[in-house]
């Protein structure tokens, strides 16, 4: 399937036009990320994750845009007897954390004219993160939204100097104050890498 | 522009995934038990517990009451039970000093949306192209209903002879719709209810 959706980003952006500057860059990324807080509630990591962005150079080596961020996690708690003073409940649990995010982000390139680039970012916005509990037909959950901040650094690969497209690898980690008191979550934090494609000047 | 759109769509394929499948999450009945801690259990001896029928409320039929295989092994599921706390069956008019009420809650939640895909045409073969006058889509209504239904156990206190009889126990087990293996489940979860009200024991 990863294969498939490879080799499908590949058809497309041998079909773009080639350019050997670029001022605009356009890129999807699929992420792989790993919750690092209040991991009773998920604590797997989970590779259900994507960044769509987009970036304007504003100096020689300094470029600012815009990124869309999603990450679900979910966790298995298994069947298990919870009691209070007067009830006790029987269930398991399905949990969920839907992350989504927004944000403006600056990149800072090391270099610009090699075929390989390495970066750092910055980026923060907003954050909206639904938390549920799914037992049987029944839900419970919270639905949040806080400031998020994502620092990133990463290399993207150009197979020549010739082509308008290229191939992003980095990791980043994510901070939001999308909170929720019932559920344990004072913020939400986790790291992950992304594999990805960014287009060039498209 | 087409590739903007392929990496949206494709961001929109990623995002899928992001709630759990009815599926994996009606394996097993969820089992709340509520008590009043004023009440001593160890005073209650005898019970009343109508046999092979149980209560009906629900939103598609005006029954009362539910009279076939499945309220049958409910009764007897509960009886069973009972017996092995150590509680003795009488009937209505010796005195007992709990009454079982035994009652199943059916909601039915009904919604229907009206869909225009635009775009698509009549065939010009039924003669009638334009009729609606909203651009000669067809308009088509989809109907979305779910069902969920939960088994009330009840317990009260016959002792003081009230005319509203103080409710001193109440098992709440669903849902009895979704479940895979309706009857089997929800004698297990008949017997969770017991096992996890020890204070039932004498």
């Amino acid at each position: 399937m990863k294969k498939g959706v490879v080799f499908l980003l590949f058809m497309i952006a041998s079909g773009s036009a080639s350019a050997q500057f670029y001022d605009k860059m356009f890129f999807v990324g699929w992420n792989v990320n790993t919750p690092l807080v209040n991991k009773e509630f998920v604590g797997k990591s989970s590779t259900r994750g994507a960044r769509l962005g987009y970036r304007e150079m504003i100096a020689e080596k300094f470029a600012i845009g815009v990124d869309i961020t999603w990450a679900t996690f979910d966790d298995y708690v298994p069947r298990q007897t919870y009691y209070t003073p007067t009830s006790a409940l029987t269930t398991d649990f399905t949990n969920y954390a839907n992350n989504y995010g927004v944000l403006l982000t600056g990149d800072y390139y090391f270099f610009t004219e090699k075929k390989v680039m390495p970066y750092v970012g910055l980026g923060a916005g907003v954050a909206y993160n639904s938390y549920k509990k799914y037992y049987n037909v029944y839900t419970d959950g919270d639905n949040s939204i806080g400031f998020l901040a994502r620092p990133t650094a990463g290399v993207w690969f150009k197979f020549s100097e010739r082509k308008n497209w290229g191939l992003n690898a980095g990791v980043h980690f994510d901070f939001s104050t999308a909170r929720s008191k019932d559920l344990g979550y004072k913020n939400f934090m986790n790291a992950g890498f992304e594999l990805g494609v960014v287009f060039l000047d498209w | 522009m087409r590739t903007v759109i392929f990496f949206v769509a494709l961001f929109t394929l990623f995002a899928c995934g992001t709630q759990p499948q009815l599926s994996e999450i009606v394996n097993d009945m969820v089992v709340l038990t509520n008590f009043d801690d004023k009440a001593d259990f160890s005073q209650y001896a005898t019970y009343a517990l109508t046999m092979d029928t149980v209560g009906l409320i629900s939103n598609t039929t005006n029954d009362d009451a539910l009279s076939n295989d499945y309220s049958k092994m409910i009764t007897a599921q509960i009886k069973k039970n009972l017996d092995q706390t150590g509680h003795t069956k009488v009937e209505k008019n010796q005195n007992p000093d709990i009454g079982v009420n035994v009652i199943i809650v059916s909601d039915l939640s009904v919604s229907q949306s009206v869909s225009y895909p635009g775009g698509y045409y009549y065939p010009s073969y039924y003669g009638y192209a334009g009729y609606y006058g909203y651009g000669g889509g067809y308009g088509y209504v989809s109907t979305s209903y779910f069902q969920q239904a939960i088994l009330v156990i009840e317990l009260v206190d016959l002792r003081g002879n009230s005319a509203e009889p103080p409710s001193v126990w109440v098992a709440n087990i669903g849902d009895l719709v979704n479940s895979f293996d309706s009857s089997s489940e929800t004698k297990q979860a008949i017997d969770q209810a017991f096992v996890q009200s020890e204070y039932l024991q004498r």
